[in-house]
């Protein structure tokens, strides 16, 4: 899943980065979610006003009671487990140790992305991602550092859910999921195929593959929380509703991701091999 | 590194939904706008902006005191950038509910929250330069003009400047960084506030002193 998106700003300051899905909790949670939403799941009534009724249909959030309980459940558990780990990470790992794990944990995500682009039917993006995994694995030590970057690949994301929304299937009503931050109910079932795409989840079960996963998703999910702590406490204290700050930044920023995803035309054929 | 793959998308095509967004952004901004033909060739429209953005750099890289970058940045701000516009764009469909003297309240403290908002961070772009892309049309005759933002030790950010020039002078009405609109998102902030708060500006307005008078 992505781990570099940003959210705009308020007021000129373009990076404030949105909170956003961690990397990988458990599959568990969407499938609480889902019944949690079933069971309580509470309507906002639809406004009678035209201005307020298109404003309604603009949100595209039909769930917004539980989805707001859900938002404050998520920042007050964050703000006492995740958000004082996240800063202790930050204040005890030198800035270049976690650009590294940044950077390891974005290579390990390739594959999702390849198979992201690869559905889409994009095959210069599907090949970027191939080409950053290969070189990030080998040169980049592991995907420690990004060589690939330097090499003219650079980093995309593409998620299974921008590939559904490339295939033309609606996004459903928004969804701000418990601990994964917002999301649609397209994306959510995105979600739940890139963790099924994610090859670390079919190593074999041995001692030390399982440390590994354990360690690599916890890591991923301490070092993006870690990414968004100025732009989130920025966001908390300078929006007068975050929840609809965020909503909002989310999606405008996944639109343009998806039609950057379908804009993307470049030609296999290199354009040397043309002339 | 993620920036560069965005440089091309403008705001104005994103998705369905939104074009009707902007469609009812451009028609409340610039109702006239349609009329007037646009006499700037893009090249000046590059040269204004390098212009503000160099008088910019020069007030965050200067050592005066925060209260003169703060008289500076005001200045350039009323020069350049049309606040009415952005912050009655802002408060959405509540500006016609607000009565005029409530309207007027309110951009006083929009102008105030902005400037503050902006002095906040002038720290973060110390040592900042920027560099003058493409331009492009964008909604409501008004143009995208991209440039790259560079802070030292930072990723590149890449932010769109929205220019009307509906009014002849060429004005900032938008800022969109990392593909989201400074005035959409906002006014989602603002409008979803009054809504919740039994559609009454005057808890917009009081939120908004607040937020001022908690300002250093």
């Amino acid at each position: 899943m992505g781990h570099s998106k940003f959210i705009p700003s308020l007021f000129l300051c373009p990076q404030i980065k949105s909170m956003k899905k961690s990397y990988r909790l458990s599959k568990f949670i969407i499938a609480a979610t889902g019944i949690g939403i079933a069971l309580s799941a509470c309507k906002a009534p639809v406004p009678k006003d035209p201005e307020a009724l298109a404003e309604y249909r603009q949100n595209n959030d039909k769930y917004e009671p539980t989805n707001r309980k859900m938002y404050s459940l998520t920042t007050k558990v964050d703000k006492y487990t995740l958000r004082p780990v996240a800063k202790a990470y930050v204040w005890a790992v030198p800035k270049v140790v976690r650009k590294s794990l940044g950077n390891m944990i974005a290579t390990m995500n390739e594959p999702v992305v390849f198979f992201s682009d690869v559905g889409a039917g994009k095959p210069r993006r599907a090949g970027d991602a191939f080409a950053r995994w290969c070189i990030n694995m080998l040169g980049g030590i592991g995907g420690l550092i990004d060589v690939a970057k330097y090499a003219g690949y650079n980093h995309h994301d593409t998620t299974p859910g921008m590939t559904l929304a490339s295939w033309g299937v609606g996004s459903g009503p928004y969804l701000f999921l418990p601990f994964l931050g917002p999301s649609s109910f397209r994306d959510a079932g995105g979600y739940a195929i890139s963790v099924g795409l994610s090859p670390w989840n079919y190593v074999p079960r041995g001692y030390g593959l399982i440390s590994f996963n354990w360690s690599y998703n916890m890591l991923g999910v301490i070092s993006t929380r870690a990414d968004y702590l100025e732009a989130m406490d920025k966001l908390q204290r300078d929006s007068l509703d975050p929840y609809a700050t965020i909503r909002s930044a989310y999606t405008q920023q996944h639109n343009a991701e998806i039609k950057a995803l379908i804009d993307d035309h470049r030609a296999t054929t290199p354009a040397w091999y043309l002339k | 590194m993620k920036t560069k793959s965005y440089l091309l998308i403008s705001m104005a095509l994103l998705s369905s939904n939104f074009v009707t967004y902007n469609t009812n952004f451009s028609s409340a901004l610039f109702p006239a706008a349609q009329a007037q033909t646009v006499s700037y060739t893009d090249a000046q429209l590059q040269k204004w902006l390098e212009n503000i953005g160099d008088r910019m750099v020069s007030v965050v890289n200067s050592n005066v005191s925060k209260q003169e970058q703060k008289n500076s940045f005001l200045e350039i701000l009323n020069q350049y950038v049309d606040v009415d516009t952005i912050g009655r764009f802002c408060l959405g469909r509540f500006w016609r509910i607000a009565t005029p003297d409530q309207q007027k309240h309110y951009l006083q403290l929009f102008h105030s929250v902005l400037i503050n908002a902006i002095t906040d961070r002038l720290g973060e772009y110390k040592g900042v330069s920027f560099q003058i892309g493409k331009v492009s049309p964008a909604e409501g005759n008004n143009r995208s003009i991209e440039t790259i933002i560079r802070r030292p030790k930072q990723p590149d950010v890449t932010v769109q400047w929205i220019i009307s020039t509906s009014n002849g002078a060429p004005r900032i009405v938008d800022i969109v960084g990392e593909n989201a609109s400074l005035v959409v998102t906002q006014r989602d902030d603002y409008t979803s506030f009054i809504a919740r708060n039994g559609n009454k500006v005057e808890a917009l307005l009081s939120a908004l002193e607040r937020q001022i008078a908690r300002h250093p």
